[in-house]
């Protein structure tokens, strides 16, 4: 597997699942984003789905095309940048239905 | 339940603990002073894999069964968090994980018996599949959590 | 054989084999630090008995889950909020993440022998005592308390039969 591929595979991840988090989020605290989701893609969570393989996608074939310089000390640091974004994601996720289930309690 | 979604469930379940079970294996052998590459190519591109085939599965079951059959009997119980937090946060995190499996898969792609990996990536790659499987392990509990709260 | 009647085999057989593993690696470990060191036939046995109890913990997990599932199809699902069931998963967790630090030689073998006899033999007492009436905190406690007290305890039992520590 090719040095840029990896370094591409990276970047998609860490967009997929920021824009994840962000429309999940954001959807619950601006109702017309999920109605949008809903209507364009049958039900919200299709719609993340598609969404964050798309992205997935796009920026792993723009990426893998771009002169990106190579290493495997970049590879590293992006990985430690998409785990880090993973946990940071999670918590984040838990954290916001928590709270929203506090408060509505 | 109709046969369907017992059977869409089940897929969901067994080919999430294989995909758990292949991401603890990759862990521990990644993990490993003299390791075995092969085994670690076979473990990540079966997480990634089972990952794929977890996440088809469960998403029939929950697109077209949880929603009108499920949640409201969950918000109606006794257990209502497991489907305003645990469920929630579960059918969202899962959407991490491919992406994150595919990553590990690229990235032990370039492993070559007798080829030094640099110390910096291992660490990272260490990382990121301890993440993982964390996460995989948490999906795990959560589902257990999210039947348990099914109390008609 | 109906289908819950063969989960309650996989499930005792990957207990057997994971409870018996457990017990034989402890007993292999003595045998192999009388003299202070694992030779490579030593190390091949303790080799063996580890896929054993890997075989074991596998089985273990795949019927376990399984019966979560039928518990689940079945209108048993309260049974999933069983404080036991959840200790159990505790202790299964903790095999785990016991066998990965014994993998990477984070902790000493003499720890994580000590630490995987007490939970392979928690899970199977987990199992079979049905009418626990304790809480899912009190277990957990009480488990934690057991498996601190093991190292001492096998450390000195150890050394009565001659390990060199």
């Amino acid at each position: 597997m090719k040095q840029n591929t990896i370094i591409a595979s990276c970047i998609g991840a860490i967009a997929a699942i920021i824009l994840t988090v962000a429309i999940t989020i954001g959807g619950e605290l601006y109702a017309p984003l999920k109605d949008w989701l809903k209507t364009t893609f049958t039900h919200h969570w299709l719609g993340k789905s598609v969404i964050s393989v798309a992205v997935f996608a796009v920026i792993l074939f723009i990426t893998k095309f771009l002169p990106v310089p190579e290493s495997e000390e970049r590879i590293a640091r992006l990985i430690s940048i998409l785990a880090l974004v993973a946990i940071l994601g999670t918590f984040s996720l838990i954290g916001f239905y928590t709270y929203e289930y506090l408060i509505y309690l | 339940m109709s046969v369907i979604f017992q059977s869409a469930l089940l897929l969901h379940i067994i080919l999430g603990i294989l995909a758990m079970v292949a991401s603890v294996t990759l862990w521990m052998v990644f993990l490993k002073r003299i390791q075995n590459f092969r085994l670690i190519k076979f473990s990540a591109g079966a997480t990634f894999f089972l990952l794929l085939g977890s996440w088809i599965s469960g998403g029939y079951y929950y697109l077209y069964y949880y929603g009108a059959s499920v949640r409201s009997v969950i918000l109606s119980g006794p257990y209502p968090w497991a489907h305003k937090i645990v469920m929630e946060a579960k059918e969202h995190i899962f959407l991490f994980l491919p992406f994150l499996a595919a990553v590990v898969f690229f990235a032990v792609l370039r492993f070559r018996e007798g080829e030094a990996i640099s110390p910096v990536l291992l660490r990272g790659l260490a990382i990121l599949i301890t993440a993982m499987t964390t996460l995989i392990v948490l999906m795990a509990l959560g589902g257990i959590a999210i039947s348990g709260a099914v109390r008609p | 054989m109906d289908f819950y009647t063969w989960l309650v085999f996989l499930h005792i057989v990957g207990t057997v084999l994971g409870v018996g593993g457990a017990t034989f690696a402890e007993i292999f470990i003595v045998k192999a630090m009388r003299d202070g060191i694992v030779n490579p036939e030593e190390t091949d046995y303790l080799r063996s008995i580890y896929a054993v109890l890997r075989i074991g913990f596998f089985l273990t997990i795949i019927s376990g889950f399984s019966f979560l599932y039928v518990y689940r199809i079945t209108g048993n699902e309260e049974l999933l909020y069983q404080p036991k069931l959840w200790a159990k998963l505790t202790v299964i967790v903790a095999i785990a993440v016991n066998a990965m630090l014994i993998h990477i030689r984070a902790i000493p073998l003499s720890v994580g022998s000590a630490v995987a006899l007490v939970s392979w033999y928690t899970a199977m007492f987990l199992g079979v005592w049905r009418t626990l009436p304790f809480g899912y905190f009190e277990i957990v406690l009480t488990y934690a308390v057991i498996v601190v007290a093991a190292i001492p305890i096998l450390t000195f039992i150890r050394k009565q039969f001659g390990v060199k520590i």
